[in-house]
């Protein structure tokens, strides 16, 4: 039949097109990355998170032959940006940045989380983690943590300015009124920004914040660290001469806002090797090194393994905690 | 290095021709994404922020970051007083008489006057901030818990002021809707989950942008394509593009007010903005002769909100350049394009890089000039915006606010929100129910909340504490005697009315 274009020939010939076609190597066979990789911040542009993803987003462009766009999903405390990566097609097209703080191994005993922070993430690597300085305002009358721990013992309780209920900040104060044996009272603000900016107007008697939000006010003289909370002494200055929590003999997890990248679990450990070692030759860049040291973020590096690991420990270790001073709700 | 050296400085480092560019750039960019609803000036900053690592000056980025935050202001009051649309917190009230002008064709004046009024408060902003910000910043720090109870109360009695319809029951009615639904979500202070049915889209709360479009933009749209008279109303009634001088003389000591408290207010980090448009509204209805007017079109009702709006996105930048504390998340947007550039913002800021402090300073004078030349000749342009038929109109606006809300969190429940707030306040309105006292109660109510409990936890439950520092006790004081006042001028007029 020789009627109009449609002949069988035509058609055999594009079933056999189609047949092949679909016997090509699918997508995660093919060269990764082939597309733009997202790294999810969950959190409002501007923050610490989301400063650190920018920083990496833009070294990587030497290393990573995509791009690596930040995208902002902020919300619910951080859950909003975790539930969409956990949900995420685990192609290795959708990571997030962040993982390992607060929100996978506290919020987990008191809120009630739409995915699992252990099991639903694989993760990548750890490229920071933030410590928490205490502070005094320059107004204070003690100079160190030990003069500050005996007036909180003498006047009975001290206040100390935090992050919002239940987040990693307020469990720290709460654990250091709990070893050294005073009342601690969590002030909660709606973030570390503005619970620094309440301790450095001298509402409250002490306060944590992370090293970038505190050093600009220690420069200036308004604000007096009296004690860091991980287990080294930060070598950044001005930050080098304050004692580490730990020689105070505190013994258990450190507290810092640990911001690492994860995936989507089911994501393949190709890639997963892949991303690892990009980020690792992002961690020991120069131009990063710089950036990070400019906006006082250390650089922490874990790898993938070892990294998964530390997330479940510091997970159970503040579980503990959180149980021990009645804030466990699940 | 005196103040007018440093500024000269600043001048002949902003006037290049890059770091001019950028200003306007910044402007225009501002301006554009201010008159479209729900794209705010954050989300701007964020997207461009890749594209500013290519620039060496860091003085050039900020300038056009600072662009695009500012001239925001100016654009927003566009949708406030032509589609009845805020497009934040501070331009709810430039709503309330300014979409009142645009009904009755004054869309023209009202435009002018918010345009004019903007760059003098801006301007007057600029120079406060020249020459007093050091000693200011240290007052904003006096500010704590206590004291943000007593403004967030103060404003709270003030958004009554605001209840311009018949019914003042449905006012308040609307305050406490408005409380209410302040308080979904997760509470920062005692740590409890409210009202959020286990949807995590709601842990962190309702966003304001969500609750505006759907009770202003989308709402409006739902009645006005009901009624359909007042389409033919606004299209056909539009009038003079410019001001009357009379509507200028009117308006000038309520620009210079407005522009004073916004500048103050502005400093406060944290609600500043709101408190300074709805302070400015409400002084004003104060002390006017004829406070009836108000809510019916009254040009002060836009002048003194508009110039509040614009001297305070100015004074918020003290805190930031001076002490290195960020006053809202745009502000903060800016300390993070500062710090990836190597400059720590804080007191230091002038003294390690004055280039950029006098620089951004210089380019805010001359970014007002600019926003000035941009936005009065497009005033023609926008009024006839409302010329178009309004069921494209209307079309047009709904796809802007679904963007819009969508673009702040990039979470489709923002929308699906928006959509049922929209049908909400479509009911409420054919009810005479006004959605304005519910916006600002909206906002208010979390900060007077969370300041009461913070400041109750620091003062070990000692109420007294409110009375003994000494800025709460002055504006609850202020708060009482408004109270007390309103209560004499009802008793009084209902007594004239008996007579």
């Amino acid at each position: 039949m020789r009627r109009g274009n449609f002949s069988l020939k035509g058609l055999l010939g594009v079933l056999l097109i189609v047949t092949l076609m679909s016997l090509l190597p699918s997508e995660s066979n093919a060269a990764y990355p082939e597309k733009a990789i997202e790294l999810v911040v969950p959190n409002p542009p501007g923050g610490s998170t989301d400063v650190l993803a920018r920083l990496v987003s833009k070294t990587a462009a030497k290393y990573v032959p995509q791009p690596i766009v930040v995208i902002n999903k902020a919300g619910g405390s951080e859950v909003i940006g975790r539930e969409y990566v956990a949900h995420a097609k685990p192609d290795g097209y959708t990571l997030l940045m962040g993982y390992g703080s607060g929100a996978d191994v506290v919020s987990p005993y008191n809120m009630k989380l739409p995915y699992d922070p252990l099991t639903d993430f694989k993760a990548i690597c750890r490229f920071s983690a933030h410590p928490y300085v205490l502070c005094v305002p320059s107004s204070s009358p003690y100079s160190t943590f030990e003069e500050l721990v005996d007036a909180a013992k003498k006047k009975g309780s001290l206040t100390i300015a935090s992050a919002i209920k239940g987040s990693l900040s307020d469990l720290c104060s709460q654990v250091l009124g709990l070893r050294f044996e005073f009342k601690a009272v969590p002030i909660g603000f709606s973030g570390g920004a503005e619970a620094v900016t309440n301790l450095v107007g001298g509402q409250t008697d002490a306060g944590l914040g992370h090293p970038s939000e505190v050093v600009g006010h220690i420069k200036a003289g308004r604000l007096r660290p009296l004690l860091v909370t991980s287990k080294e002494r930060i070598q950044i200055s001005p930050f080098q001469g304050i004692p580490s929590l730990f020689e105070k003999g505190y013994d258990g997890p450190e507290f810092a806002a640990v911001k690492g990248v994860g995936a989507p679990n089911g994501v393949s450990d190709d890639i997963v090797g892949y991303l690892e070692e990009k980020f690792k030759l992002v961690s020991e860049d120069q131009e990063f090194i710089d950036g990070m040291n400019q906006v006082v973020q250390p650089i922490l590096w874990m790898g993938a393994k070892e990294f998964q690991a530390y997330v479940a420990d510091l997970n159970t270790a503040y579980g503990k905690y959180m149980r021990e001073l009645g804030m466990a709700k699940y | 290095m005196n103040s007018i050296q440093g500024l000269l400085n600043g001048f002949s480092n902003v006037v290049t021709p890059t770091n001019l560019s950028f200003t306007f750039i910044g402007c225009l960019l501002g301006t554009i994404i201010g008159v479209l609803p729900g794209l705010g000036p954050v989300a701007t900053m964020a997207l461009l922020l890749p594209l500013t690592y290519k620039i060496s000056s860091p003085t050039t980025t900020v300038v056009m970051m600072a662009g695009i935050y500012y001239g925001a202001m100016y654009g927003g009051s566009t949708t406030s007083i032509l589609l009845n649309i805020p497009g934040e917190a501070a331009s709810v009230i430039t709503c309330i008489d300014g979409h009142e002008m645009a009904k009755q064709g004054k869309a023209g004046p009202a435009l002018g006057i918010a345009a004019i009024g903007s760059f003098i408060a801006g301007t007057i902003s600029v120079i406060g901030l020249t020459f007093v910000a050091p000693p200011l910043a240290e007052i904003a720090l006096k500010f704590g818990p206590a004291e943000y109870f007593s403004l967030a109360t103060l404003g709270l009695v003030l958004a009554t002021y605001l209840i311009s319809g018949k019914s003042v029951i449905k006012g308040f009615i609307m305050v406490i809707f408005g409380l209410f639904l302040g308080t979904i979500g997760l509470d920062p202070v005692s740590g409890s989950m409210r009202f959020t049915l286990d949807i995590p889209a709601l842990y962190g709360g309702i966003d304001f942008v969500t609750l505006a479009m759907g009770f202003f933009g989308i709402a409006e749209m739902l009645t006005n394509l009901e009624k359909q008279e007042s389409i033919q109303v606004i299209a056909t009634k539009i009038g003079r593009i410019y001001p009357t001088l009379k509507e200028w003389a009117d308006s000038l000591m309520a620009i210079l007010r407005g522009s004073f408290v916004g500048f103050f207010l502005g400093i406060l980090p944290g609600g500043g903005g709101v408190m300074a448009s709805l302070l400015s509204y409400a002084l004003e209805k104060r002390l006017s002769r004829h406070p009836e007017r108000f809510g019916k079109g009254a040009i002060e009702g836009v002048a003194a909100p508009e110039s509040a709006n614009n001297a305070g996105a100015t004074s918020s930048f003290i805190p930031l350049l001076t002490l290195g504390i960020p006053g809202n998340t745009s502000i903060a947007m800016i300390f993070a394009v500062l710090l990836i550039a190597g400059i720590q913002p804080g007191p230091f800021l002038i003294v390690e890089h004055p280039e950029v402090f006098w620089s951004v300073i210089a380019s805010m004078y001359i970014g007002n000039v600019m926003l000035l030349a941009l936005n009065l000749p497009l005033i023609g342009l926008w009024v006839q915006l409302l010329k178009i038929p309004y069921s494209l109109l209307a079309t047009i606006i709904s796809l802007l606010c679904l963007i819009g809300v969508y673009s702040v969190q990039n979470n489709i429940f923002d929308v699906i929100f928006m959509i049922i707030f929209g049908v909400v306040g479509y009911l409420l309105r054919k009810f005479d129910f006004e959605a304005g006292p519910l916006l600002l109660a909206f906002v208010l109510g979390p900060i007077c909340e969370r300041s009461l409990v913070r400041a109750l936890m620091i003062s070990e439950g000692k109420i007294s504490v409110f009375l003994t520092r000494p800025i709460s006790a002055v504006m609850l004081s202020i708060t009482a005697i408004l109270v007390v006042l309103s209560v004499i001028d009802s008793i009084k007029r209902s007594k004239s009315q008996n007579m």
